[in-house]
């Protein structure tokens, strides 16, 4: 991965973080405690189904996509890094 | 869960395939009778079908003693009895009449809006012939979130449908609970129809019911705020004077959005005014209230 690419990555896990939190209202949890290949739900930060629709509504406002018909959603879905792949891969 | 395994006992082939001969032998009105029999088993020798319905009974009835409540639960099987009798009626071919009431401002607001819509049952009436009554009736694809073992039963009574294409199941055993098949069709502003009176999640709120508080589930409204639709209670209750003379009734728009309060608790009230729907239809029709479980029992959901 380029340099460019991979700042490119921080950053949106940086933004990606500040999201989550705002949008899941995850009050409990700030930025700097989230890593970027903490598991998202189950033992990792404990988010359920719901909160992944949250998520699914979040990408559609803030980057134009809709991760709805991907296949491989759980992989997407694992961590924060892994969402950030799948918006730099696919916004519009 | 428990619940589930006793409704399936009630439910399964060998049971559905009896109604069958019976009712292709005697017809409906004498079949439903012969519910009557067939249903003593369970109040003598299921006690575990019985201790699962008096939960119900005792909030239903609280002035009932004992042997009233035992009663109750009696009709109460040979109710639910007559209504799978009904559904194996409904597979023969047998023919319904109907009614409806509020049905006109549901298919006004479908023509004119561009939004989808969530249809919330209950395990009441004849619940399962609602899914065939809105097939016939609304013009949009229906999606029924349902966990697998539903989804045979509800196939199976649907299987003589000639629209039966419009209906698409959402198994609700993904990794993700079937909420990414509910946007997708929320999105496509098709129906999506989800049982609303029974928590097997931590995703419920604590609402008044039959007065006394018990656990109801708010992903129907949670997902309808997120998508921006409305919400539409549907019951479907058997004439009590006539067997094949169904009473489909439509309650009214609920338009659910987030508040402010925490996450669970945002959509109470609308989760509320839905149990009041079904509680109004409890008071009504209090033995078609198929409540095979405990809403009122403050670790139910938690322990599943």
């Amino acid at each position: 991965m380029s340099e460019d690419k991979h700042s490119e990555l921080d950053a949106l896990c940086q933004q990606l973080k500040v999201d989550l939190i705002e949008w899941l209202s995850l009050d409990d949890v700030t930025p700097e405690e989230l890593g970027d290949d903490d598991a998202l739900f189950g033992e990792g930060l404990g988010l359920d189904s719901l909160d992944a629709v949250e998520i699914v509504v979040m990408l559609q406002r803030q980057f134009g996509i809709s991760p709805t018909d991907m296949d491989n959603k759980k992989e997407v879905f694992t961590s924060v890094k892994t969402l950030a792949q799948y918006v730099i891969e696919n916004r519009k | 869960m428990e619940n589930s395994a006793l409704s399936e006992k009630r439910g399964n082939a060998f049971g559905i395939a009896f109604f069958r001969w019976v009712l292709r032998w005697f017809g409906i009105n004498r079949a439903c009778e012969f519910v009557w029999f067939i249903c003593l088993y369970y109040l003598l020798f299921d006690r575990q079908a019985v201790k699962s319905i008096m939960p119900y009974v005792e909030h239903r009835f609280p002035h009932a003693g004992r042997f009233k409540c035992q009663w109750h639960a009696y009709r109460m099987f040979v109710s639910n009895g007559q209504s799978m009798l009904i559904c194996a009626a409904n597979v023969a071919g047998y023919s319904f009449t109907k009614e409806f009431s509020q049905r006109k401002a549901i298919l006004d607001y479908l023509r004119n809006s561009t939004s989808g819509m969530v249809i919330i049952t209950s395990h009441f009436g004849n619940w399962q012939m609602a899914m065939k009554n809105m097939m016939d009736d609304l013009e949009r694809p229906i999606n029924f979130l349902m966990r697998p073992e539903h989804n045979k039963h509800v196939r199976e009574a649907l299987k003589h449908n000639p629209d039966a294409e419009k209906l698409h199941v959402i198994p609700i055993d993904d990794e993700f609970g079937g909420m990414f098949g509910v946007i997708e069709a929320l999105q496509r502003n098709e129906v999506v129809c989800i049982m609303g009176d029974r928590a097997v999640t931590d995703r419920h709120v604590d609402v008044d019911f039959l007065d006394a508080t018990a656990q109801f589930p708010f992903t129907a409204f949670f997902m309808a705020a997120q998508m921006k639709c409305p919400v539409v209670p549907v019951f479907v209750a058997r004439s009590p004077e006539k067997h094949n003379h169904l009473l489909i009734s439509f309650g009214e728009l609920i338009m659910p959005q987030k508040s402010a309060a925490d996450k669970k608790n945002r959509f109470k009230r609308f989760v509320q005014q839905y149990v009041d729907a079904l509680a109004a239809k409890a008071q009504q029709y209090p033995f078609q209230c198929y409540m095979f479980h405990d809403p009122w029992h403050k670790n139910d959901a938690d322990n599943n």
